[in-house]
């Protein structure tokens, strides 16, 4: 089924502009966490947001579950890592499932992941971010896993079950799972080295390590890797008054598109992302 | 007896209402057309055009100072622009064998019109539907039938397993049990040792870890967290009394091995020895476990039946 | 349309003439599911555009061959020749920028 919006992330923003789309009955596919904002639950007391007198973080984000609850939205718990754009639309890809859908709109939040040295680089040449799609690359070889978030144990394991040697750097702890093959580096990943490809990891003791591949898996990714050629300013997405990006039917709001990284900001571009969708779609249908 | 507890009274999941859980199937008029359009077009004809239109596929000869514009049996779709959307412009109307020179941006060029095909979509009848080779579809209306049949195959596919969770835990609600309360501190046990090590893996230590990290990672308080688990437990014991009498009724008996079976997937999948993974996965766990997923299994079964109802 | 399997043996024969895509993919990779269909909806749009498909899970000898490091991978060939290999998604509209350069050029 092909959606008439995807949206991915679950802050102010997104809320704002889902809640509008519901009311003109767009059929939503929303990506996101449940618990919504980290970023709102985490704020002390919020005096600014009209109509709402001096409320916690943690209760404005009871408001808005009630309120995407009492609208019948929902939210898939979902990684999109990647957004790729045809005749048919858009497919977007959350978890291993691809997604269809004819708008997208991007309300990433402000957290934009950085890079390794020599990421960037080498991706494609023994830098992965799929697990499951480069994987057969390695068998009895040595690999670098960096491990951004605990859902992604499984992929940890995939890859310890080919490769014959797994440096495991993690920035979430001691993970669960452990296999004799898997070796969980206390020190952190600085560089990835290498010419044409891969050919060893730099750590921040100093250390060397020579590794035939490295996989970065990461919770977030950044706008510019979802999106090909999406027209960013520094970490902020490019958009116009109406919230339209540079790419035909993909549309930001939030803290994602840039400062000021405010509450009420944010939900005043994801209802005018809203309203700038429907009038897209609308014309879309004309053709 | 698979499990210790037991249940006064089980409500019967067959009287919940799945349409509470469920968004009805709908297939839009536009994706039937869309899916429709696509299958008459493997079956079209191709013909040869008199005077080209746009999308047919012709094939010109050019010659130009261009090299791109200077070769024999180029082919192209007119009208898309792939090749040159002012030179395909100057194509529409001309016939096979017609030679015109025409002024585009690159130059000057002389072409000529070799050959032009078009695929004609075969008008929707039932013959055509007939042919299409698809079983049981000898009509315009079972083709139709056919192509929502299949999409809401996947659908059922898709959304299934969530609406059965819903339903097993009003099953749970609607339902009395009498939980024997060495049983229930065991599960409550393991749910907090769970709960602990979500934490511990995060990085944190479940003794003194705050509100504010426990919110970090898992997404609500420490309080939250621990009850929301202890509730997970309590409720797969439910299920389990629930599944061990279905099991009872069915005479669905655990057959020698299976156990053994658990116990080496769980080594294998963690990594650990058996005698490691026998205490990960203790054979009253093994039990509950067992009940738990025939009764869900059970609601599964039930859930995918109202939703393949047209 | 034309959309052809290449396995070790049939390689050469597939690709040595004319102008063709090759879709380099693993059984297991979904984001080589979002490339591919891409590449059918084109292929049946421009029926003289052949695609060959390389799944590199079941020919890993063909993918060692042809060093795929990643999937997917496109390679743009005529007669033979490659004449761009990009690694990666591509979005529609830039492979068919690809096509129209490759293909009449």
């Amino acid at each position: 089924m092909r959606y008439d919006v995807a949206i991915i992330g679950s802050g102010p923003a997104a809320i704002s502009a889902a809640l509008t789309l519901k009311l003109h009955n767009k059929s939503i596919i929303w990506f996101g966490s449940k618990n919504l904002s980290p970023k709102v639950e985490r704020s002390e007391m919020i005096a600014n947001y009209p109509g709402v007198k001096m409320v916690t973080g943690t209760e404005l984000n009871r408001l808005y579950r009630e309120q995407i609850e009492d609208a019948g939205l929902e939210i898939e718990e979902r990684q999109v890592t990647n957004i790729s754009s045809s005749r048919r639309g858009f497919m977007v890809l959350g978890g291993n499932d691809i997604y269809d859908a004819k708008t997208v709109l991007l309300a990433l939040g402000s957290t934009s992941p950085k890079g390794f040295p020599g990421e960037a680089e080498l991706l494609g040449h023994g830098v992965s971010y799929c697990a499951t799609c480069d994987g057969f690359l390695y068998p009895g070889r040595t690999i670098a896993i960096f491990c951004g978030s605990k859902e992604f144990e499984h992929e940890v394991n995939y890859l310890a079950e080919i490769a014959a040697k797994v440096y495991l750097f993690t920035s979430c702890g001691e993970p669960s799972v452990s296999r004799e093959n898997i070796e969980v580096n206390p020190g952190k990943l600085k560089t990835i080295q290498g010419e044409e490809k891969v050919t060893a990891i730099e750590l921040t003791d100093g250390t060397t390590v020579p590794v035939d591949g490295v996989f970065v898996l990461r919770p977030a990714v950044a706008p510019g890797m979802l999106v090909k050629g999406l027209e960013l300013n520094g970490a902020d997405i490019v958009v116009d008054r109406r919230m339209a990006t540079n790419k035909p039917g993909v549309f930001a709001a939030g803290d994602c598109t840039g400062r000021p990284y405010q509450l009420a900001k944010a939900v005043g571009e994801g209802n005018i992302a809203a309203h700038s969708i429907v009038e897209y779609l609308a014309e879309k249908e004309k053709q | 007896m698979i499990v210790k507890s037991k249940a006064i009274r089980i409500f019967d999941y067959h009287d919940i209402d799945v349409g509470q859980f469920a968004e009805p199937f709908s297939m839009s008029e536009e994706e039937l057309e869309g899916k429709l359009k696509k299958l008459l077009l493997r079956h079209a004809e191709t013909v040869d055009a008199d005077m080209i239109e746009a999308d047919d596929i012709v094939t010109v000869d050019t010659v130009s100072e261009t090299p791109r514009f200077n070769k024999k049996g180029v082919q192209l779709k007119a009208g898309r622009g792939l090749y040159s959307r002012e030179l395909e412009a100057e194509l529409m109307g001309m016939r096979v064998g017609e030679e015109k020179a025409v002024t585009i941006p690159e130059g000057e060029v002389t072409v000529t019109v070799i050959s032009a095909k078009r695929k004609v979509l075969p008008e929707l009848t039932d013959e055509i539907a007939a042919s299409l080779g698809i079983d049981g579809v000898n009509t315009v209306a079972e083709l139709k039938s056919h192509i929502e049949d299949e999409a809401r195959s996947q659908y059922v596919e898709d959304v299934t397993e969530g609406i059965a969770v819903a339903v097993s835990n009003e099953l749970n609600e609607r339902s009395e049990f009498e939980l024997d309360p060495d049983e229930l501190e065991t599960v409550r046990a393991e749910g907090k040792s769970m709960a602990d090590d979500m934490l511990r893996s995060s990085g944190l230590d479940p003794e003194t870890a705050t509100d504010e990290e426990v919110t970090a990672v898992a997404g609500q308080s420490k309080a939250a967290h621990y009850s929301f688990l202890d509730a997970i437990s309590v409720d797969g014991l439910k299920s389990a009394v629930i599944g061990s009498v279905m099991m009872e009724r069915d005479g669905e008996v655990i057959q020698p091995g299976e156990y053994e079976e658990a116990v080496k997937l769980c080594a294998e999948g963690m990594g650990l020895t058996r005698e490691e993974a026998e205490t990960v996965i203790t054979y009253p766990k093994f039990l509950r476990q067992r009940a738990g997923n025939y009764c869900f299994e059970a609601i599964v079964k039930y859930v995918k039946e109202y939703l393949e109802r047209k | 349309m034309s959309i052809n399997i290449a396995h070790t043996d049939t390689f050469e024969e597939l690709t040595r003439e004319g102008f063709v895509i090759v879709d380099f993919y693993s059984t297991t990779c979904v984001p080589c599911k979002m490339l591919s269909r891409i590449l059918e909806d084109l292929t049946e749009d421009y029926p003289f555009v052949n695609i060959v498909k390389v799944n590199v899970t079941d020919d890993p000898k063909l993918g060692a061959d042809q060093q795929i490091e990643a999937v997917p991978t496109v390679k743009f060939m005529r007669d033979g020749e490659i004449l761009e290999t990009v690694v990666g998604l591509m979005d529609e509209d830039e492979i068919i920028e690809k096509i129209s350069e490759y293909f009449y050029n």
